[in-house]
């Protein structure tokens, strides 16, 4: 439930490659864990305990004493049925809630058509980095997908202002719809326009910004100061997404693995704090998740890719805890030589959707699915 | 002999290459398109670019020691070879969308760019040959991890990559293609196939390359199941089974499809959703199979193909960030010499969305209209933009005579039909034409439209038809291929 | 670490192998694609780095003592005065002073002996006194800078302040004629040796540019090339010749007979030892390396050559990142 007067916002970061989940919440008491993983495990010395069961990865030392203030939710053994092991095709699972056929609608598109049905605002879904994700794709919504925000423009390369004007006049005009010309027409034109309004308005968010934290030097933390910025300056964005690369770890993943938490652990840290410099840590909610968790045991160096997974939700808006049990790992509980998950992946969208954002999550995730109470 | 069709020879090398000039599609009119369509077959009988000019002068090249050196060469050199060997170029690029491999991983610049050169020298060639030599290659080795694939610990990287994305596909016609089992097979048959030296190091005196190495020590000599034959495989006898296999020549079928005539349904979608034209795939595979899976062969089938020739698949893709950097390099004529500058045009093609030597994972690309969205799209506009309206560029100086020395007086309707021929027969739609023709004729309106009468005139002219080529270039239509 | 006596020699014996400097760093002790190698007359070694378009703070001039010490760079990434985009040569005026030529702004910069900016003339062109990606630069024992004047094909003659003088060449393979001409050499009695690239071949020129001599042919067998760039001339009037892509060193004899060859035996530099001693894990590396260690000693596109009055034979050895030396025996 929101406690604030202010539109609650939704922040997704998406960690790209399949993030193992047992490396990152690890069964650190049990010898299963060890004994799986006889060159791919975390110390017992080196973890960061949050219960008699689990620990955080020793690189998630913000993320752990966000947890200790009760500001993160682990929820754990997240997945769906008939688990799908490619890259590609569970992402896009976990984007368009559609582990059956190929979806092309993102929950989140869903999410921000409710929000905003007559599109009048063009930044409501917010995407930083470079392509739109599908999970915010849906036909008739549109998302501004800056890579860098200082030079996001059109026609940019026209500098006489009153050339520029005529141009950008014109260009409007031969973006306008047009009967008949089929689907992909349709679309270049919408999003053209989209980006021309996008752009104009996000012009104005840099000179904006005043901001004392000094972001971490990485692609996630980077992002995350864009995403500071346009949230900061309150144009009404309620969903903003981000990626962090990297976790197809299929070798070496030590010292890789360490690293992208390190880096994603430094970035929420700044970014919370920047939102609490900015008096707006409290409606906003930071969702992270990742495609598949990896394999129980590893292939030597690393590991294969797996199914059931975690997924985290950081914020003041969270009920911070364990959530959901954490699988098995006992041989004969597991499926296929992966873990089974507890809980719907659409359950936990649902949850963000309905409990924080106030929207009917049965339109948004494709049906009824077990909620839980982290917000 | 009268002139081969113009357009359809634009569109022909928009497809097989970056697009054509128009001085390349006068020349090429005077062949017949059979004629001109075996000539692209055959890249290898045109000149190679001087190679020891191109060292001189980018001299990090050789040994690059980023990735964004690499990327950079390799948009050099497929505007230089636009010209003279398109297909060469095109092709490359078309594997290296299907066998994705990331040098953000592989981390040797080398090595990766060795691997878009055998692309280059077997892509129109022999199919199984291809795959025999992408599973020797050292980058794709290490990319899917097959140096840790060893007979008491197979890693299934490769063998299900090879499967799922490099041959079969997933599925076909509502059917799996393989099973978990196939994929394990196919793991223990490759083991042992590894490279020399993965420990690679930049210091201290920069990298060396790697080297394929088979280690029979460490290869499964176990017997192994694969698609229902039996028997001790090694890795070349997998592939052996998988080139024989219809889904091989569906799979293959639909990506030439899907790159070289129209857009198709995303990968993923294929194993339940048929292609758009059935019948063009059929015919591809009959080719596959007739050939003994030849890819040029295909491709002479294919360019000479009714359902290519088309009006119905006429701009029916979207173009890549590649053909949309490479394809405007090209009709500028810029970058046929070394000179600074071509790393800045190269990230352009990573900003549009395509990070070249690098996609986002092995799967590639999401491509045709999944190109666009509101980021790249203004970044493909503002490029196309910002280069077009260059006049110090050859290309764009020899468009703009070409239309002037035509006429003494202009007129809005023939400048713009001038400028859709002569950046390469594009269309646009009626009403946008109109949109166009409306600015046009305002401009001309400021002064006199006359071409020749004064410098200031000329000078005006120059400028009125720099800024319709500039509008066409931002256009939706020019998006398409 | 092998003695003095026990250094490996050249093939027909005239050097021996002594000593290698450098390490891949884009700052400090190490360099970035040495294109050019000279030792001035503070006896320093004087180093210009390429670099590549990611890293532009590669680009710079590296000095250090003959025995691998490092001492400090100078020289930035720009096109403004004073700064390179495309760095290819060094020379140092009688008076002391440095000169560097960018073949992108086709200029001439000159800094002082403590190596701060002065100024800078040339300019894009093919008019006298001006360039078109001017690579090889020396000065003559009469005070005249020499600058191989690439794509102009020809060499031009300049007085220190970049005033025209005299100038020779033209695109062609007749005596005297040039096609990308790249490194320039002067020996004492004031001829002038240019590699003539693309032609495969050596010409020498008299101080006024009358020919005297060519030699040379397209290959990879004694006395052939395969793109000869850097060049230099010994006390001795021997000729040596960075035969670029064939990745040795020839030397020559006055008449142009061959002589030698060097082809690169690279041990490992302080430097770079230096590195490994901070990083076990990629000295771990370097020994794992099952390749055999020897391409890794070997000249990789050696690009400048300077014979110092030892006899001490500096070779800017490009991918590699380093300045091998030979002691002439």
């Amino acid at each position: 439930m929101t406690s604030t007067n202010k539109d609650p916002i939704l922040v997704v970061v998406q960690l790209t490659g399949g993030n193992d989940y047992i490396n990152t919440v690890i069964p650190y008491q049990d010898p299963l864990y060890y004994d799986s993983r006889k060159r791919v495990s975390v110390t017992q010395e080196e973890v960061l305990p949050i219960s008699d069961e689990l620990a955080f990865n020793p690189a998630l030392t913000a993320v752990k004493d966000l947890y200790d203030h009760g500001k993160v939710a682990v929820i754990n053994g997240i997945g769906y049925p008939g688990p799908n092991r490619s890259h590609f095709r569970s992402m896009d699972i976990w984007h368009t809630c559609e582990p059956e056929k190929v979806g092309t609608e993102g929950w989140l598109g869903r999410a921000i058509r409710d929000l905003d049905p007559n599109a009048e605002n063009v930044l409501t879904g917010v995407n930083f980095g470079r392509g739109l994700p599908r999970a915010m794709a849906l036909t008739g919504v549109p998302v501004a997908s800056v890579a860098v925000l200082e030079t996001y423009g059109v026609l940019t390369g026209i500098t006489g202002e009153q050339e520029r004007i005529q141009a950008l006049d014109l260009f409007s005009r031969m973006y306008s719809p047009i009967m008949g010309t089929g689907p992909v027409m349709d679309y270049l034109g919408s999003t053209g326009l989209d980006a021309l309004k996008g752009a104009d308005i996000l012009k104005t968010v840099p000179a904006q910004y005043q901001s004392r934290i000094e972001y971490s030097d990485s692609i996630i933390g980077r992002n995350l100061q864009g995403i500071a910025k346009v949230l900061t300056a309150n144009l009404g964005t309620r969903i903003f997404y981000t990626e962090q690369p990297g976790y197809d770890t299929h070798a070496n993943q030590g010292p890789l693995h360490g690293i992208l938490l390190d880096h994603l652990s430094h970035a929420i840290n700044d970014f919370y704090e920047d939102l609490n410099e900015h008096d707006t840590a409290d409606n906003v909610l930071i969702y992270l998740f990742t495609e598949f968790g990896r394999r129980v045991k590893d292939n030597g160096s690393g590991t294969d890719h797996g199914a059931g997974g975690l997924a985290l939700a950081i914020g003041d808006p969270v009920t911070g805890g364990i959530y959901s049990e954490f699988p098995s790992m006992r041989p004969e509980d597991l499926e296929e030589g992966d873990l089974k998950y507890n809980i719907d992946f659409r359950g936990v969208y649902g949850t963000v959707a309905e409990k924080w954002l106030g929207l009917d999550a049965a339109s948004i995730v494709g049906g009824k699915f077990e909620q839980l109470n982290f917000v | 002999m009268p002139e081969t069709d113009k357009p359809l020879l634009a569109h022909l090398l928009r497809r097989a290459g970056f697009g054509a000039t128009f001085q390349e599609l006068d020349r090429y009119s005077q062949l017949r398109y059979e004629a001109v369509v075996d000539q692209l077959l055959h890249p290898e009988l045109q000149p190679a670019i001087e190679e020891d000019v191109l060292e001189r002068y980018y001299i990090d090249w050789k040994e690059s020691r980023n990735i964004e050196g690499a990327l950079t060469e390799s948009v050099y050199r497929m505007n230089a070879y636009a010209g003279g060997r398109p297909l060469q170029e095109k092709i490359a690029l078309f594997w290296h969308g299907v066998f994705a491999t990331g040098l953000a991983k592989v981390l040797h610049e080398k090595t990766m760019l060795n691997q878009i050169d055998l692309f280059r020298e077997q892509g129109l060639g022999n199919f199984r040959e291809l795959l025999v030599g992408l599973a020797k290659d050292p980058a794709m080795i290490f990319w899917l991890d097959n140096n840790f694939n060893h007979k008491d610990a197979p890693n299934e990287n490769w063998g299900r990559e090879l499967l799922e994305l490099f041959s079969l596909g997933v599925g076909m016609d509502g059917q799996e293609n393989f099973t978990e089992g196939d994929v394990q097979s196919a793991a223990r048959a490759f083991t042992g196939w590894t490279i020399d030296d993965d420990n690679v190091t930049s210091f201290p005196f920069g990298k060396l390359p790697w080297r394929f190495r088979y280690l029979p020590d460490d290869h499964d000599e176990e017997e192994k199941t694969f698609l229902g034959h039996t028997g001790n495989f090694n890795g070349e006898d997998i592939i052996d089974i998988i080139v024989e296999q219809p889904a091989t020549a569906r799979f293959i079928s639909r990506h030439l499809y899907n790159f070289f005539v129209a857009d198709d349904v995303q990968v993923p979608a294929w194993q339940h959703t048929p292609s758009g034209d059935p019948e063009a795939i059929k015919i591809l595979e009959e080719e596959y199979f007739r050939s003994n899976y030849d890819i040029r062969s295909m491709l002479d089938v294919l360019f000479n193909s009714d359902f290519f020739k088309s009006d119905r698949v006429r701009f029916a893709k979207v173009k890549s960030p590649a053909e949309v950097v490479v394809g405007t390099l090209h009709l500028l004529g810029d970058f046929k010499f070394p000179k600074r500058g071509i790393f800045d045009v190269a990230m352009g093609c990573r900003y549009m969305g395509q990070d070249l030597l690098n996609p986002p994972s092995v799967e590639g690309w999401h491509t045709g209209e999944e190109w666009i969205d509101s980021g790249s799209l203004v970044e493909r506009i503002n490029f196309v933009a910002d280069q077009v309206s260059d006049i110090h560029q050859p290309g764009v100086r020899a468009m703009v005579d070409a239309l002037l020395d035509r006429t003494d007086e202009l007129d809005p309707e023939s400048v713009i039909d001038a400028c859709l021929e002569l950046m390469g027969h594009i269309r646009l739609h009626e009403k946008n034409k109109a949109h166009l023709t409306g600015e046009v004729r305002a401009m001309l309106a400021q002064r006199s439209a006359l071409v020749a009468g004064s410098p200031e005139d000329r000078l005006f002219a120059e400028n009125t038809v720099l800024h319709t080529m500039k509008m066409i270039g931002s256009s939706r239509e020019y998006q398409f291929a | 670490m092998t003695t003095e006596t026990e250094q490996p020699v050249s093939t027909q014996g005239f050097y021996r192998y002594h000593d290698v400097i450098g390490l891949l760093s884009p700052a400090g002790p190490g360099f970035s694609g040495p294109v050019a190698v000279t030792t001035g007359p503070d006896g320093m070694l004087y180093v210009a780095n390429r670099a590549n378009p990611k890293q532009p703070d590669g680009v710079r001039v590296s000095r250090c003592t003959t025995d691998g010490d490092y001492l400090d760079q100078f020289g930035v990434w720009g096109e403004g005065p004073g700064e390179f985009i495309w760095v290819t040569d060094i020379a140092f005026s009688p008076q002391g002073e440095v000169y560097l030529a960018d073949e992108h702004s086709h200029r001439i910069s000159v800094f002082g002996a403590d190596r701060q900016f002065i100024r800078t003339f040339g300019g894009h062109g093919s008019g006298p006194g001006e360039l078109d990606r001017p690579s090889g630069l020396e000065f003559g024992p009469g005070g005249n800078l020499y600058v191989v004047d690439t794509l102009n094909h020809r060499v031009q003659a300049l007085t220190a302040n970049g005033e025209f003088v005299s100038k020779w060449g033209a695109l062609g393979d007749a005596e005297g004629q040039f096609n990308m001409p790249w490194g320039i050499a002067i020996d004492i009695s004031g001829d002038v040796y240019v590699t003539d690239w693309r032609n495969d071949r050596v010409q020498k020129f008299d101080a006024e540019g009358n020919f005297l001599m060519a030699f040379g042919a397209s290959g990879g067998d004694e006395g052939q090339f395969n793109r000869p760039n850097g060049i230099a001339v010994d006390a001795d009037g021997d000729i040596y010749v960075c035969d670029w892509l064939n990745d040795r060193v020839q030397v020559f004899d006055r008449t142009g007979g061959f002589k030698d060859v060097l082809i690169g035996h690279s041990g490992m530099s302080k430097w770079g030892q230096a590195l490994l001693d901070a990083n076990p894990d990629i000295e771990r590396k370097l020994e794992l390396a099952v390749q055999n260690i020897e391409p890794k000693r070997r000249f990789y596109r050696p690009v400048s050559v300077h014979v110092d009055k030892n006899g001490k034979v500096y070779v800017a050895d490009c991918y590699r990142h380093r300045v091998q030396i030979y002691q002439k025996l």
